[in-house]
């Protein structure tokens, strides 16, 4: 059979993609009550995702900033004002982005997040969201 | 180089670089950031194939330089670079050793890249978290390697491209 060393090969590359996936899986433990925001690998904000809310995200002058926007006011009047803004909806435990003005928009297109370990990434912002949990940062503080 | 040869090697980089602006253009990523066909990685095995390393490296290289400077910008083009300086030489060291098929040449290929491109993602971002994107860009490495992999094959064994550099046509 001409494609047996080929499949073998891609057996090995497979192989390797579900090990990494096992890991990835048993890294993640189901609870989940914190939000933790990176801007270009700096930790910028925690917040709690049991909640309600809006996050708007921007860029100012090579600085980040962030504020809470009001659920109930049109996005766009208050993203029209900023550039490089990622918007961040939260919704009782699930974290995704709902507006962006990055280029390929791959951080609104992605799945919204819930699980411990779980991000959304924007390349362009150089944008980190990454759920975090108490029960991880407990284990943490007995390894330290 | 022969006349012959710069021509075909120009042809390969245009289409190539039609490859490339069609996938940025018309995006196939299923929310997960980086996942793509990689089509204009055709381009370049068929010249590995058919030419030599140094010509499909060249070609590679050209594309990844015209595709940052016409449509993309520095930070796309520093993603691209790490794809393809890591996923060339794992293509070329399987071709050579002559036990593989394109199917399996283009596999790891693909996965070379993507994973290349995670690390310089990790870099880039300096977080450690975009490790859990690993797993997802592997697989998809492999399955977009091997679907280029086939039509490489099936192309590579058609008459016109048997024959592109002999004198007779």
């Amino acid at each position: 059979m001409k494609y047996k060393n080929d499949i073998l090969l891609i057996g090995v590359l497979l192989l390797f993609c579900f090990i990494s996936f096992g890991a990835v899986v048993l890294q993640k433990d189901s609870v989940t009550d914190e939000l933790q925001i990176y801007c270009d690998g700096a930790l910028l904000s925690s917040v709690s995702i049991d909640q309600r809310a809006c996050i708007l995200l921007y860029c100012d002058n090579g600085s980040y900033h962030w504020k809470y926007l009001d659920p109930s006011a049109e996005i766009s009047e208050e993203t029209e004002a900023v550039s490089s803004y990622n918007v961040i909806r939260i919704d009782q435990g699930t974290v995704s982005v709902c507006d962006a003005d990055c280029g390929g928009k791959d951080c609104v297109r992605q799945k919204e997040i819930a699980k411990n370990g779980e991000t959304i990434i924007c390349l362009p912002h150089r944008l980190v969201l990454c759920l975090t949990g108490a029960k991880q940062k407990a284990e943490d503080a007995v390894a330290w | 180089m022969t006349v012959r040869q710069l021509t075909i090697r120009g042809f390969f980089l245009a289409v190539s670089l039609i490859l490339s602006y069609i996938e940025a253009v018309i995006p196939l990523t299923p929310s997960i950031p980086g996942v793509k066909l990689g089509l204009a990685n055709l381009a370049v095995l068929l010249l590995l194939y058919q030419d030599s390393g140094k010509a499909a490296f060249a070609v590679n290289l050209a594309r990844v330089l015209l595709m940052g400077f016409l449509f993309g910008n520095m930070s796309s083009m520093i993603y691209a670079l790490a794809g393809a300086f890591c996923s060339f030489p794992v293509m070329y060291l399987l071709k050579r050793t002559g036990r593989f098929t394109p199917v399996g040449v283009s596999a790891a290929g693909g996965f070379t890249h993507n994973l290349a491109q995670l690390a310089v993602a990790a870099a880039m971002l300096q977080s450690h978290y975009i490790i859990y994107y690993l797993p997802y860009l592997a697989v998809a490495g492999v399955l977009a390697g091997i679907l280029n992999g086939f039509v490489t094959e099936r192309v590579n064994s058609h008459a016109i491209f048997k024959n592109m550099y002999s004198r007779s046509n």
